[in-house]
């Protein structure tokens, strides 16, 4: 029968040609049955605009913007990290602070924002990430375990990573152990994000698991994009009255401005992952 | 075509969402179910006819599946539209059996 199925349009093959032929299996094949398929195709062909439509298009859209709102938010957290040395070493960013006391406010409420958004993320995103693995472990579905796997050995490493250069504390080649610390640091890291990315992606949640989950994107696109206009005015006044404060023991103002360009573009591709939610979430509403 | 319209399929759609309506099943459970509970026997094409107009009203969604049979169920619009058919219907059967009855001098 499979030539028969082969005649409907392939967005339709590719979303139920497996269940089709598994019923198709159990069925008593008769030339009533093959007519009908035929009706039907033509009539897929007709009427079937498959990927733009549906229940499961609605949820794959906000799975997807799901994907999407964690890779910006990683983006996002390494340029919001970059930008938390500003006041190392502390002595000197206390000065700075005592006489422009608007640096420690903007250095303040960018650490407040960025919690938010970090506690809003934990929040929206582990109990998702707790069903993806709940039901890959129901389902022994092993293309979902085996990036859980992965990540999981990536926190591991990460953490003895850590552990292993805070208790050694090297004296010698200082820079060489830290930039090799960095260099594993974000191989883990994009390895890590990677392999969360496809458990979730992998995941088949259904649309009351997803039903929300623009609440979250919205709060933390809200943070996102507060904390990089105030990194930008937190870098234009110290610009301004303390330049000194952009040489720090280990980042210098290069990468401030990259951890603004990582803010900003975690900002953007969250705000495209909510476009594309929002959109899901209003197709639903308009079916 | 309309979002509430179901072409040809309208039956189809109606058995299905009864048949959803006691349970989640999948594509061969709803044929069983749907032949003793009606009498029709629905062939695969235009089951899964009805099935891929369901699920673009939002009326049924499909559920997880580690296997190639996968359930589906009624979700709460497609539950509202098949109370509103049954309601249509037995307005319907109501009308016309008061009919007949005065038709046949009942």
């Amino acid at each position: 029968m499979r030539w028969i199925i082969r005649c409907y349009p392939r967005q339709w093959r590719d979303r139920y040609e497996d269940e089709m032929l598994a019923l198709l299996e159990e069925c008593k094949i008769t030339p009533k049955t093959m007519l009908d398929l035929i009706v039907g195709a033509v009539d897929a062909h007709l009427n079937y605009s498959g990927i733009t439509e549906g229940v499961v298009n609605m949820v794959n859209r906000v799975r997807s913007g799901v994907v999407m709102t964690f890779c910006a938010f990683i983006v996002f957290g390494v340029g919001w990290a970059m930008l938390q040395r500003i006041n190392d070493p502390v002595p000197n960013f206390q000065t700075a602070a005592h006489a422009h006391p608007e640096l420690n406010v903007l250095h303040g409420a960018l650490l407040i924002v960025g919690c938010i958004g970090f506690v809003v993320f934990l929040l929206a995103g582990m109990p998702l990430f707790f069903v993806s693995i709940k039901r890959a472990m129901e389902q022994r579905k092993k293309s979902v375990l085996l990036p859980f796997g992965i990540a999981l050995g990536c926190a591991l490493a990460a953490l003895l990573a850590t552990g292993g250069i805070a208790w050694w504390r090297p004296e010698r080649h200082v820079y060489v152990y830290l930039l090799s610390y960095l260099a594993v640091m974000a191989i883990l890291l994009i390895t890590g994000t990677v392999a969360v990315s496809l458990v979730v992606a992998r995941t088949e949640f259904q649309a009351r698991e997803l039903r929300l989950v623009f609440v979250p994107e919205t709060a933390i696109l809200i943070s996102m994009v507060i904390a990089a206009l105030l990194s930008i005015l937190s870098l234009i006044r110290i610009t301004s009255y303390a330049p000194q404060l952009l040489i720090t023991q280990d980042v210098n103002g290069p990468l401030f401005i990259t951890g603004i360009v990582f803010m900003a573009l975690g900002a953007i591709f969250s705000g495209l992952a909510l476009r594309r939610s929002w959109g899901a979430k209003l197709k639903s509403v308009e079916g | 075509m309309n979002q509430n319209e179901l072409g040809r399929f309208s039956d189809a759609s109606f058995l299905v969402l009864s048949s959803l309506a006691s349970g989640s099943k999948h594509g061969y459970a709803m044929m069983e179910d749907i032949l003793q509970f009606s009498g029709t026997q629905l062939e695969p094409g235009t089951l899964y006819g009805a099935i891929s107009r369901l699920e673009k009203q939002g009326w049924i969604e499909a559920l997880p599946s580690d296997s190639r049979r996968r359930p589906y169920r009624i979700t709460a619009l497609g539950l509202t539209v098949l109370r509103k058919q049954v309601a249509t219907l037995e307005q319907v059967a109501s009308v016309g059996k008061s009919r007949l009855m005065q038709t046949e001098g009942f």
